[in-house]
């Protein structure tokens, strides 16, 4: 089918650049949550000369594993043969379409004897290779006509050596109510995690049962009511951090409830519920030590219970992102809570680190809509409720006027830096 | 500008006559933008206007084919064949102001930046492209990107002469 493509006269527009056309493009595979076998790739603008020769997006891969990237033909035909190469198999390799084989326009169906998977149209499937300590970077090129023919498109890959963090999982019973999350809940929790944090090459392994802790003398049974505007400061959500932690390993604290007494929305007494997870890492500990009447404030995540395990698992990943020491995705000051300075533009809202992990229903027109005039659903998929869920791991580029934009680098740092175990 | 060999009329009919022809350049890239080395070089191209090949030839090291201008000025549409696409080129009515929405999508668009897809998966009942909807919002933002602007999705004064300044024209 032929493009239209209207061109500006030069002579009745005269000093005008020559018109740019991008045939091909690249695009996450998959609608919905997060997905292990289809990342969401990082598109922050194109030209990278800060990380790697990329001209075009960025993509995370781990060593061992396959995914899949979307080819999209932007200005060209559908029959258009198109090949793909890697500059390094040794990094990450192909593994579909074959080599000399064009990229299919339709889906190929899996062999009736199980011996080939389906593959999507124009995807290609890529497998990390790299067995190198540190993260290795390669372009993946997309060909016009031949294996060798001209180069239309460009696809950085960061294949990242495989870490794993482990996780002690606490249930919290405060005044005699303890949560409803079970260690099974938990550990479906942690498998869709692992599929969020896959672009930095980061699994989390849950170590062994629910350590049961029980704390008393709280202001309301069930719940941890948050009292100070700084939550490393608030007592009894920093008791519960306190209580018996795994100094080698992540603790995520399971509860009945947050109550929140400064945000009196819903009631003079304030609002339950209205939080879904708090964390902290080493740095925000170490600036609030111990003081009298105060137990300092802890390491870990803190969460409470959800009947919808997208919406504790997104939680989760998002207060594990606090942990390793990412902060809000705000206007370039990192924020927090500010509600006036959450932006909401199409990558704000692609990103886990959004400060909501729902699309807030509220009127776009007030000001606090900074950069958009909606909110654009990024199809990551909704709650059982229906609400809109916001926010994958998908920045790997390190880009100048984005606040922490190669978020994938400073966690794979903080694990080094070990900034989500307890002092 | 291209030159076209015209067989001359009069007296000595074995010599060439030779006219100059404005062309509009089009350039074939990786990536949006007016960076260097971004070009799709060395691919074959062929012109067609009523049914008849006009000019053909490979990409220059830019990525770039000079369409003939006066080809763009029939009644049909001229074809150019690049990428085994046809492409049916026609002339645009003209720029419109930068701080309209057909002006700065059109800017966009020239510039490489405006898809023809939603690179994002856009779920639920969005805005389309007649207002700054999700594709317009993107072009916008990997723009700022690219140019080292305040990155806002919004088109402001800075945005809007940065737009201006790079495609050129009025």
């Amino acid at each position: 089918m032929a493009i239209d493509l209207q061109l500006l006269n030069p002579i009745l527009t005269p000093g005008l650049v020559p018109q740019r056309v991008v045939p091909v493009r690249f695009a996450r595979s998959a609608t919905g949550f997060s997905d292990v076998e289809a990342p969401d790739i990082d598109d922050h603008g194109f030209i990278v000369t800060a990380h790697g020769p990329a001209r075009g997006p960025v993509v995370g891969v781990i060593k061992d594993k396959t995914i899949r990237v979307q080819v999209i033909r932007d200005r060209i035909d559908e029959a258009t043969q198109l090949f793909v190469s890697t500059d390094d198999a040794s990094i990450a390799d192909i593994i579909f379409p074959e080599a000399g084989t064009a990229l299919s326009p339709n889906d190929t169906p899996a062999a009736s004897d199980g011996s080939t998977p389906e593959r999507k149209a124009d995807c290609i499937y890529l497998k990390g290779t790299s067995s190198a300590s540190s993260t290795a970077e390669v372009l993946i090129k997309v060909h016009f006509g031949a294996a060798g023919g001209p180069v239309v498109a460009e696809l950085g890959v960061r294949a990242y050596p495989h870490l794993t963090i482990r996780v002690k999982a606490h249930s919290v019973s405060i005044n005699g109510t303890g949560p409803t999350t079970t260690i099974g809940t938990v550990r479906q929790i942690f498998r869709k995690v692992s599929d969020v944090y896959a672009q930095a090459g980061i699994t989390f392994s849950v170590v062994g049962g629910m350590q049961a802790e029980t704390v008393t003398g709280f202001a309301r049974a069930g719940m941890v009511s948050l009292s100070a505007t700084a939550d490393s400061q608030n007592v009894e959500l920093q008791t519960v951090l306190n209580q018996n932690p795994d100094h080698n390993m992540l603790n995520a604290y399971y509860f009945g409830h947050y109550f929140d007494t400064v945000d009196t929305s819903g009631g003079a007494a304030g609002t339950p519920d209205m939080v879904l997870g708090i964390a902290f890492s080493r740095r925000q500990a170490t600036a609030n030590p111990a003081t009298v009447g105060f137990p300092g404030c802890g390491v870990g995540i803190t969460m409470r219970d959800s009947a919808d395990i997208n919406e504790a698992a997104h939680t989760a990943a998002h207060e594990i992102g606090h942990a390793m020491t990412l902060e809000h995705y705000n206007n370039g000051n990192g924020q927090s809570g500010v509600v006036g300075d959450v932006r909401q533009d199409i990558w704000a809202h692609r990103d886990l680190m959004h400060n909501f992990v729902n699309l807030v229903n509220s009127d776009p027109a007030v000001a606090r809509y900074k950069s958009s005039n909606a909110r654009i659903d990024v199809g990551y998929g909704n709650y059982a409720d229906g609400r809109t869920m916001t926010g994958q791991l998908l920045m790997n580029k390190l880009r100048a006027g984005i606040f922490q934009s190669d978020q994938v680098n400073l966690v794979r740092r903080a694990f080094l830096n070990n900034a989500y175990k307890p002092l | 500008m291209i030159d076209v060999e015209v067989a001359r009329t009069m007296a000595d009919l074995m010599g060439l006559n030779v006219l100059t022809l404005a062309t509009i350049p089009l350039r074939f890239q990786i990536a949006p933008g007016t960076a260097a080395s971004l070009g799709i070089a060395n691919v074959d191209f062929a012109i067609s206007f009523d049914g008849s090949e006009i000019a053909s030839g490979q990409t220059t090291a830019d990525g770039e084919v000079s369409i003939p201008l006066l080809a763009l000025m029939g009644g049909s549409p001229a074809v150019l064949r690049i990428f085994d696409t046809d492409f049916n080129l026609t002339l645009h009515p003209g720029l419109q102001a930068v701080s309209g929405l057909d002006g700065r999508q059109r800017r966009l668009e020239h510039l490489g930046y405006m898809t023809g897809y939603q690179l994002v998966v856009i779920g639920g009942d969005q805005p389309d492209d007649n207002t700054d909807g999700p594709r317009t919002q993107q072009a916008i933002m990997n723009f700022q990107m690219d140019e080292s602007l305040t990155i806002d999705g919004d088109i402001g004064n800075q945005t809007s002469g940065k737009i201006k300044s790079k495609v050129g024209g009025v």
